[in-house]
This record gives C-alpha cells, sequence and structure tokens, in this order.
C-alpha cells in the first residue's frame, strides 16, 4: 500500500469509527432514561457502547481481520447482540433480566476477589510485599462491589447469568440464525476446537509416505488482511443499534445506522479510487 | 414454501442420547474403519504387485500366494490373506512351509524384487517369507518406489484403489469363506475393472467397499497391528515435505 493509499485508508477509518461514537452518542440522548430505574438504561446503554467499542477497535486495527483473530472478536459481538436482544424483548420483564445480568457480574466480581483473598493469604507466609499487592486489588475490588451491592449480601451464580443457554436467549428474542450461522461458528475460534485448529493451525505434509498427516503451521502472514470481517462486524453494530431503537421505541429520523454509514464511505473510496 | 411444521428437521434419522445425536448406522454398533489408515498399508503390497504384472496377472498372483496361506488355517477360520496383517496369525512353522510354497511361483524374483519396499524396508513387514531380491536395491530408491505407489492408491474412491479393494473382495470368494444373501443381486467384480462406470460397475464397486470394512474388522487385530507398524515405520524413512517445495 502506497503511502497516499495508506493515509487514505487511515481517514476511511477514522471517519468511520467517529460516526459510530456519534450514533452511540445521539442515541443515548434520545433515550428517555428513568434515573429512579436506571440499572435498565445502564446494562442496555452499556452493551450497545461495548458493541460500538468492539467494532472500533477491530475496525482501528486491520491486522486483526484475519481467520485467528477475527472470530474471536465477532463471536463476542453476537453474544452482546443476543444479551442485548433478550434484554429488550419483553417490556415486562427487561428490568428484571437487566437486574439478573448485574447481579450476575457482582457475583462473579466476588468470586473473584474471594480467590484473590485467599491467594494474599496464601502470599503472605512466603512474601510479604506480594501479599500486600494482592490486597490491594482485593480491597479495590471490595469497594467496586459495595459501590452497587453489599459483598455479604452478593449471590455468586456459578450457571448462566439468565438461567438460560444462549441458544434459547437468541430463540426467544428471534436471533437464532444469528446464533445458528454467527454464534455457533465463531465460537470454534474462541473455544480452539478441532474444525477451527485443522482449518487454520494445520497443514498437510506433502509426503505420502507419511499419509500426509498434518503438522502444525503458525500463520506468520502479517500482511493478509480480509475486509469481509470488517463489514460483518459493523453488520452485527447495526443489528444492535436497530433492535435498540425499535425496542426503545426511539424517534430515529435524525440518527444513522452503522451500515449505511459504512455504504456510504466506502461508494466514496470507490468513487475517489476510480477518479 | 413449506410450513415450518412440513419443514424436515435435522438429524431426525439420527438418536438422541443425553446431548448426542448417534447416527443411524452408529447405532448398530457399526464402527469406522479408516482405508487410509488401515486398510491401505494391508493391500498396498498388492498394488504392487498390479503394477508390475497387470490387473489380470497381478491379481492371480496375489490370489495365489493368498490361495497358499489359506492352506495353514481352518476353513470356519475368516482370515482373509489378501490383508498383510493377516499374516501376522501364522506361526512361525507355518511362515516357513509357506515360505516353501511360493519358491516355487515362476516369476518369485520379480515378485521379490517388486515387494523389495516392504521386504526391505520394513523388519516387520509380515509377508517377509516371500523372501529378499538377489539384487540389491538402493535405499533411497525403493522410497523413491513406495511414495509412488502410495500416492498412487492413497484415494480410496480411485480406479485402481478401487480395483485393490475388488482383489479383496475376490481373494475372499476363491478361499470359499463369502456367502451373499439370494436377496442380495450378486455382483460382478469384473465389471469393477473392465466397466467401472456402468450400473454393473458401480454395483460392484459399492458392494466391493461395504465388504472389505467387514473383511478387513474380521481381522482387526492383525491388521490394525500391521497398519500401526507401517505408518509408524514410515515417519523414521523420510522426513516431512511442504507442498510449496512441490510447488
Amino acid at each position: 500500500m502506497s503511502t497516499d493509499n495508506y493515509k487514505e485508508f487511515r481517514s476511511f477509518i477514522e471517519s468511520l469509527t467517529n460516526s459510530f461514537n456519534e450514533q452511540i452518542e445521539s442515541r443515548w440522548q434520545a433515550t428517555n432514561v428513568e434515573l429512579y430505574n436506571s440499572e435498565f438504561f445502564e446494562v442496555v446503554g452499556g452493551l450497545l457502547a461495548r458493541q460500538a467499542s468492539l467494532t472500533t477497535q477491530f475496525a482501528s486495527n486491520p491486522g486483526n481481520w484475519n481467520a485467528h483473530i477475527a472470530p474471536i472478536i465477532l463471536r463476542c459481538q453476537t453474544d452482546v447482540h443476543i444479551t442485548l436482544a433478550w434484554i429488550l424483548d419483553s417490556h415486562e420483564e427487561r428490568e428484571e433480566r437487566a437486574k439478573k445480568y448485574i447481579l450476575y457480574g457482582l457475583g462473579q466480581a466476588k468470586l473473584f476477589t474471594e480467590h484473590l483473598e485467599s491467594a494474599a493469604e496464601e502470599a503472605e507466609k512466603t512474601d510479604q510485599e506480594e501479599s500486600k499487592e494482592i490486597r490491594k486489588i482485593v480491597d479495590a475490588n471490595r469497594q467496586w462491589i459495595n459501590s452497587q451491592r453489599h459483598d455479604f449480601l452478593t449471590e455468586v451464580n456459578v450457571g448462566h447469568w439468565a438461567s438460560l443457554d444462549t441458544r434459547s436467549m437468541a430463540k426467544e428474542a428471534n436471533c437464532e440464525s444469528l446464533y445458528k450461522y454467527a454464534f455457533t461458528p465463531f465460537s470454534a475460534a474462541v473455544h480452539s476446537t478441532w474444525q477451527h485448529i485443522c482449518m487454520f493451525n494445520l497443514t498437510h505434509c506433502a509426503n505420502p509416505l507419511h499419509k500426509y498427516h498434518r503438522i502444525p503451521e503458525v500463520d506468520m502472514n502479517h500482511t493478509s488482511n480480509e475486509a469481509d470481517y470488517l463489514y460483518r462486524s459493523i453488520k452485527y453494530l447495526d443489528k444492535s443499534m436497530r433492535i435498540y431503537d425499535q425496542k426503545m421505541d426511539l424517534d430515529t429520523s435524525s440518527i444513522s445506522y452503522a451500515l449505511d454509514t459504512y455504504n456510504e464511505l466506502t461508494d466514496a473510496l470507490n468513487k475517489d479510487a476510480n477518479n | 414454501m413449506k410450513k415450518d411444521s412440513q419443514k424436515k428437521q435435522i438429524l431426525s434419522d439420527h438418536k438422541k442420547v443425553g446431548t448426542r445425536f448417534v447416527p443411524p448406522i452408529a447405532q448398530l454398533g457399526i464402527t469406522d474403519c479408516s482405508y487410509t489408515l488401515d486398510i491401505l498399508p494391508n493391500v498396498i503390497w498388492m498394488g504392487f504387485l498390479i503394477d508390475e504384472f497387470g490387473n489380470r496377472d497381478g491379481i492371480e498372483i496375489c490370489s495365489a500366494i493368498a490361495t497358499m496361506a489359506n492352506k495353514f488355517v481352518k476353513d470356519k477360520d475368516y482370515k482373509n490373506f489378501s490383508l498383510s496383517g493377516s499374516y501376522l496369525s501364522l506361526s512361525q512353522n507355518q511362515t516357513t512351509k509357506l515360505s516353501t510354497l511360493t519358491n516355487k511361483i515362476k516369476e518369485i524374483e520379480v515378485i521379490r524384487e517388486t515387494l523389495a519396499p516392504l521386504t526391505t524396508l520394513y523388519p516387520d513387514f509380515p509377508m517377509s517369507f516371500i523372501g529378499k531380491p538377489k539384487r540389491t536395491f538402493d535405499d533411497r530408491h525403493l522410497i523413491g518406489e513406495l511414495k509412488k505407489t502410495i500416492d498412487k492408491y492413497f484415494e480410496k474412491y480411485s480406479h485402481c484403489s478401487e480395483i485393490l479393494q475388488t482383489n479383496v473382495v475376490y481373494i475372499q470368494g476363491v478361499a470359499g469363506k463369502m456367502f451373499i444373501s439370494s436377496e442380495i443381486k450378486t455382483p460382478n467384480l469384473e465389471a469393477v475393472i473392465s466397466n467401472r462406470d456402468s450400473e454393473e460397475g458401480q454395483h460392484a464397486a459399492s458392494f466391493v467397499r461395504a465388504s472389505v470394512n467387514m473383511f478387513v474388522m474380521q481381522n482387526e487385530e492383525e491388521v490394525r497391528n500391521w497398519a500401526k507398524i507401517f505408518w509408524n515405520r514410515n515417519l523414521a524413512l523420510d522426513d516431512c515435505e511442504s507442498f510449496d517445495e512441490h510447488r
């Protein structure tokens, strides 16, 4: 890529990601937040911002647009969308669902803090300094938990936060196809299961004497990137924006969508390239 | 457009066992036998001979050797001597006698030269009773021959591989150890060689593939033993290669 092309490309990515940020802000401005019940709004607003953050960071790092890293990010994005869509899906239960989501997160933080506490006690016997450092993290964690709910009242749930598996959540929230065609295949990269490893981390030995067995292959190609992964990331952000607007009854007359912006900017980029 | 209720459910023919969906054939307890992993090392000797002598004569020589070995086992013993691993079931005394018998084959020296990659490179080759050739060959040459032949017969569905597999069925038949139900149309094995693409050839080829699996399972222990020795030995014989080097 020439220096001019590179600058043009960086400018394209910058315009794109700035737009996503503006689009999230304008949605938040258009949301009628009820402060008495702010938890629900914090959860859905946070999830939407998470989706935009993932797309923004992903877009800004083209070196990650490959089969090793991209599916990990994209699976995370499908997870964000299903969680958001499920919480928003029931108008009657959405506050209860958001609460469950928060309590699960606090419980997980408490569990981690308990582990740290135990590690600090162990360290005290051998390394006082290390123990002190761990205790600082324990104190910070406890303060964070207690700022939301007394940690002595916080339950630890080791199951799924919604008491439902992701497939059932997706089905209830009418995004089962996203689960089937995106969440599930991308999970292979997240969990490093065979269908991913076999395709991307092994290659065939060319010796017939060796039964054409597979041998490990580290991908050292730093230049290959597939823009389709970026498109998908933006598509999931777009989906989340649309479900948010629809379920939150937003007036969308002056709000734009991620995919529209992407299409407009790529059209402009292509026109420039043709001129 | 079909209504949802009319849509075929995916995996509907599978049986749900806990969180697993078991395919219909596996419900009968039938396990997989890999052509590449288990069958190829056991039939490759016939590939060498067929390449040297041609289809007809090659098959007859393989059949002759298997028939000689068959004399040492009981009729009810379903050993199939087209599979080299089966020879592991013979005693030392029996293989000595077998060696005496194969010595009398007119083409024995050519057979020895042809099978030299196997008899020379594999100390545990179950058919070493054939004997080594008088001429000596360079190991690199033998490894080259071996690679060429394995590559040729590597694909289960290639015509030449189907001929090898047909020979497994043919030899079982010659030994009088194959019984076909009257409800099944008897396949014309000859059609696999001479008219593979005809309906008759296709019927015979599919019969062969299904039957070979069964014959291998009847000789499972020896067949797998030899296959294991064969593939593991290959790793010591030659280094890994990259497809980039081949381009």
